[in-house]
């Protein structure tokens, strides 16, 4: 009996007494100045988490992650969508948040909120006092920079992403969202009216302009890499005057399962990177057709493209669940030149 | 409001057609064998199974919460919850929620689409009785079930009575219960019906802590409006006959608040689910055949006006089911089956109408050894189901008294899961190229008890070490960045174990209950599948490593206070253990206090919920509230019947 009771007391004590292991901090270096290197922006974890932005120092290739919460003790949002660096301010798409948050670059500083969106995805910067702002819910908003506010929202309702300023005009791509659009806006910055509707193949994704003014456009056309269905379309990279709004280059992919997405553009704007089937392509502007090769063999979210080291920069998600990685290349050659881990999935770049 | 109505008539032509038939059958007055109808086959055949059993009187305290609130104070079950009203899924050592079977009367509930049952719309006053099993049992109870089952149970009492019981609470966030049930039995009839209505804004305050400032904030778009209904007939057609007819109508309207980082909740769901049941049993003494048949119809529909979204989903699975025990002699005894099932889903994303059909068999015999302090189960289930081949699926079971107070329990199982519907056909992603998951765990358990008269006069402490390897442990991953697709990824590892230590004191008028839980869990993934992978040998997301609980309770014939303090251990919510939550302990209070006249019996009762006011994360950023309280009010109406009547 007495054996019983002390086991009993033993067993209740031994319940509550379990302590947790020790975990290794890994704390980071210590806080860098963000005078110049690369910023990449980290859309977190899907459901309830939150975004961050990554900070690459090419001299001393130390990453710092998660800057923003580091800086303004408070989380970014949940999936913090793309950066954009304007007039030395950062500008932060947070997508499910419904808000675009601005700091100091120097010192990411926050320096506001832009409140007032459903689902924000892209910054573009005008002037110092007017930027816009796609928002995937159906419109661009027109912001006021200097006091933070949206002071537009140009209606659109056709799922707006990337947007570019070309020959004075806004240039939105409407990719569709969860179903499909073939059409880019041509929005007029003195009225920020839509000024044209333009029709082009299915799913326009990415936009850059050239060294002579043209406007490229990747299409990703219908459909989903590895996820063939009798309704796919196949990709087209077009050529855009951006003047008279005429197609002069549609450069088709030679099959309904190549959805290329993801274009970049070198610093002398005279190559094209972008991803279809789980790899990484180059292409020369002035080619009449696309390279059968690939420059990278490697599966990756996104590319950015470094202006000041002429590197190539690619984004590796993992499982979407854990810490990404950003690699490097020589984007002259795709040899690889480092990798290190960022935040959880990375997707955009901006450099500086 | 149309559905309403109908619902009311047919709860009207319900309610009023047993009280009829009772009237009818009034005078008959035999004493009748009395016949275990149990549908589930936890009684006679889970041995060396762990199972966890909550009796109507464990559930009385417990009345106006959901089964979510109550497993989360009562059980080692780590269930994720969304916030108050919102989703809750159940998990079991280590397990997804997916790999959890939900049963009610023996047939499984979960709908086919996710095979996830959400534990936040199963209100307890609906059961008689809440089992918990622990572990793989896929041999007893099927697909599946890797981390254990739930079973909610209704029993019929063949004994003239006649009960009505009526509950109103009221409580924080603007919280109104009313519930109502009217039972009414005799020898040959057994009714029962219960009425269920919550309402709650769910509007509670709590520090938003993804601001620089900490504000306090109040939780908007978090509404739940919740009705339901629940019929049940057993009708004693012959001495050994049985039919039952049950019917369970639930249908809720809940708004999906937003979490701190996403900004303001705007989406809202509604679930409808009709649960219909007929089951007829014949027995004698050494025999006992059901033969059952279900229907189940599932439907959900989500809003998102910021996003457009607005889609439908209806699933409906028909079962039919014949099981026969046969109670060979006083030492051994087998069980057999055959279940059919055919699962129907429309569903958007599937592009049409897709139908599923399943075919089980099973065969379990149970010997009981040297005046039954040992007793053996063997088991063998092997099923077909459409689009997969799953693996036969064994057990051996033991239970052991090796002394009068000590009793071992153990068994190894081999269990699987098949893909749900939505990982074969959701467009775009669905996977028909995926194996089942298939894997192998042991069980452990000593149990010491004793029940004996005295001060101490029911004590037990035991201790389980569990052990599951699974392979081909499905998950959703992003084959591209357009689109998820789900791959048989992980092979999962989860091993630990649980203890509990309870006891019961009894001093004249007095009694002093306490009961202390934890459990330990280490729940990882074995194997890589990318060269930048790092969550080899990392504990799943949202996965407690310690959790539990202690309860202490004082009764007083006509009072009672209890005190429960819970404990959830640090989650991680990265795959590669990155990011953490922190741990957080909970202490929720009630206090009751019972006044009979006569045939009445008035029940009140006040809780006070997360009295210590912690704020806290059960899910990254989701907002939970702080301190809140329930008062509830019974009304019973007993009228037992007295044989000697006529």
């Amino acid at each position: 009996m007495k054996i019983r009771k002390y086991l009993l007391i033993a067993m209740i004590v031994l319940s509550f007494a379990a302590c947790r292991k020790d975990k290794n901090n890994n704390s980071d270096q210590q806080v860098l100045p963000y005078e110049t290197g690369v910023f990449i922006s980290c859309e977190g974890p899907f459901q309830s988490g939150t975004g961050t932005i990554s900070f690459f120092n090419r001299s001393t290739s130390a990453v710092d992650n998660d800057i923003f919460e580091k800086v303004n003790d408070r989380p970014l949002g949940n999936i913090v969508q793309s950066i954009a660096i304007y007039n030395d301010k950062g500008y932060i798409p947070v997508n499910n948040a419904g808000k675009v948050e601005v700091v100091s670059m120097a010192d990411f500083i926050s320096t506001g909120t832009i409140n007032g969106f459903t689902s924000p995805r892209y910054f573009v910067g005008f002037n110092s006092s007017k930027g816009y702002v796609s928002d995937m819910s159906g419109f661009v908003a027109v912001v006021d920079l200097g006091s933070n506010t949206i002071t537009k929202k140009i209606m659109n309702g056709r799922s707006p992403e990337n947007m570019v300023i070309a020959n004075n005009k806004l240039f939105v791509l409407n990719f569709g969202g969860w179903g499909t659009d073939s059409t880019i806006t041509v929005i007029n910055t003195n009225a920020d009216t839509i000024e044209k509707t333009i029709f082009v193949t299915y799913k326009p994704n990415s936009i850059r302009t050239d060294a002579n003014g043209k406007l490229w456009i990747m299409c990703g056309g219908k459909g989903f890499t590895g996820y063939p269905q009798s309704d796919d379309t196949e990709g087209h990279l077009l050529c855009l005057n951006a003047t008279t709004y005429t197609v002069e280059k549609d450069i088709p992919f030679p099959t309904t399962g190549d959805h290329p997405e993801h274009m970049v553009f070198n610093s002398n704007k005279t190559k094209a990177f972008y991803i279809n089937n789980n790899m990484v392509y180059q292409f020369d502007l002035g080619s009449a057709s696309l390279n059968t090769t690939s420059f990278v063999s490697k599966s990756f979210y996104s590319l950015g493209f470094d202006p000041v080291s002429g590197n190539l920069y690619a984004a590796d998600p993992v499982d979407y669940s854990q810490s990404g990685w950003v690699f490097r290349y020589n984007a002259d050659n795709g040899t690889k030149i480092d990798s290190f881990k960022v935040g959880v999935i990375p997707g955009n770049f901006d450099f500086k | 409001m149309k559905k309403y109505y109908s619902v009311c008539i047919s709860a009207l032509v319900f309610t009023v057609l047993p009280v009829f038939i009772y009237a009818q059958s009034k005078d008959s007055v035999h004493t009748l064998n009395t016949v275990n109808i149990s549908g589930n086959r936890i009684d006679n055949f889970a041995i060396g199974i762990k199972v966890t059993k909550f009796d109507s009187a464990c559930l009385s305290d417990s009345k106006s919460e959901t089964v979510a609130g109550f497993l989360t104070e009562q059980s080692y079950a780590y269930v994720k919850s969304y916030g108050n009203g919102s989703l809750a899924n159940i998990s079991v050592r280590g397990s997804g929620s997916n790999q959890v079977g939900v049963f009610w009367n023996g047939f499984l509930i979960s709908p086919p689409n996710i095979s996830i049952t959400d534990a936040s719309l199963l209100p307890v006053f609906f059961f008689d009785d809440v089992e918990l099993q622990y572990g793989g049992a896929s041999s007893l109870f099927g697909n599946g079930i890797i981390g254990g089952s739930l079973h909610l149970v209704n029993n019929p009492h063949f004994e003239k009575s006649f009960n009505v019981g009526i509950n109103y609470g009221i409580g924080s966030f603007r919280q109104q219960d009313y519930h109502a049930k009217v039972t009414t039995g005799s020898e040959k009839i057994y009714s029962s019906t219960a009425i269920l209505c919550h309402q709650a804004q769910n509007d509670f305050s709590y520090i938003d802590i993804s601001d620089f400032n900490k504000p306090k904030l109040t939780q908007i778009n978090a509404a739940l409006d919740q009705h339901g209904f629940m019929q049940e007939i057993f009708l004693k057609i012959k001495k050994n006959q049985v039919l039952n007819a049950n019917f369970w109508y639930n249908n809720s309207y809940r708004e999906i608040p937003g979490t701190m980082t996403t900004g303001k909740g705007r989406a809202y769901q509604e679930d409808e689910s009709s649960r219909n049941t007929l089951s007829w049993q014949i027995s004698d003494p050494k025999n006992l055949l059901q033969i059952k048949s279900a229907y189940f119809k599932d439907h959900l529909h989500f809003v998102d006006t910021a996003y457009s979204v607005n889609s439908k989903l209806t699933t409906q699975v028909i079962m039919g089911e014949a099981e026969w025990k046969k109670f060979i002699n006083r030492s051994l005894r087998m069980n057999a089956g055959i279940n059919t099932t055919l699962n129907i889903a429309d569903i958007q994303a599937y592009q049409g109408v897709k139908t599923q059909k399943e075919i089980r068999v099973f065969l379990s015999v149970v010997k009981d050894l040297f005046k039954n302090r040992l007793s053996i189960n063997g088991g063998v289930r092997q099923e077909f189901i459409e689009g997969y081949k799953v693996p036969f699926a064994p057990m051996l079971g033991v239970e052991y008294r090796i002394l009068k107070f000590l009793q071992l329990k153990s068994n190894i199982s081999g269990n699987f899961r098949a893909p749900s519907m939505n990982d074969r056909y959701w467009r775009p992603g669905g996977n028909e190229n995926l194996k089942p998951e298939t894997g192998v765990s042991e069980d452990f358990g000593l149990i010491f008890n004793t029940d004996k008269k005295g001060i101490i006069n029911k004590s037990e402490i035991s201790f389980t070490y569990f052990n599951s390897r699974m392979n081909n442990r499905i998950v959703w991953y992003p084959e591209s960045p357009s689109y998820w697709t789900p791959r048989n990824l992980y092979q999962v590892l989860s091993r630990g174990f649980e203890s509990n230590a309870s006891f019961k004191l009894s001093l004249k008028k007095w009694t002093f209950s306490f009961n202390g839980n934890y459990s330990y869990t280490l729940s990882t993934n074995e194997k890589t599948y990318a060269s930048s992978d790092e969550t080899i040998g990392k504990q799943l997301i949202y996965v407690p490593v310690h959790n539990g609980f202690a309860q202490i309770k004082i009764d007083r014939k006509t009072f009672f206070i209890s005190y429960n303090q819970s404990y959830t251990g640090y989650r991680f919510t990265n795959s590669d253990n990155s990011k953490e939550l922190p741990e957080y302990t909970l202490g929720n209070a009630k206090a009751g206090f019972k006044y009979g006249i006569s045939q009445c019996m008035i029940n009140l009762q006040f809780s006070v919920n997360n009295i210590w006011d912690i704020s806290y994360q059960a899910i990254e950023y989701r907002p939970m509230p702080g301190r809140y309280y329930l008062i509830t009010f019974t009304l019973n109406f007993n009228e037992p019947f007295i044989n000697s009547k006529n």
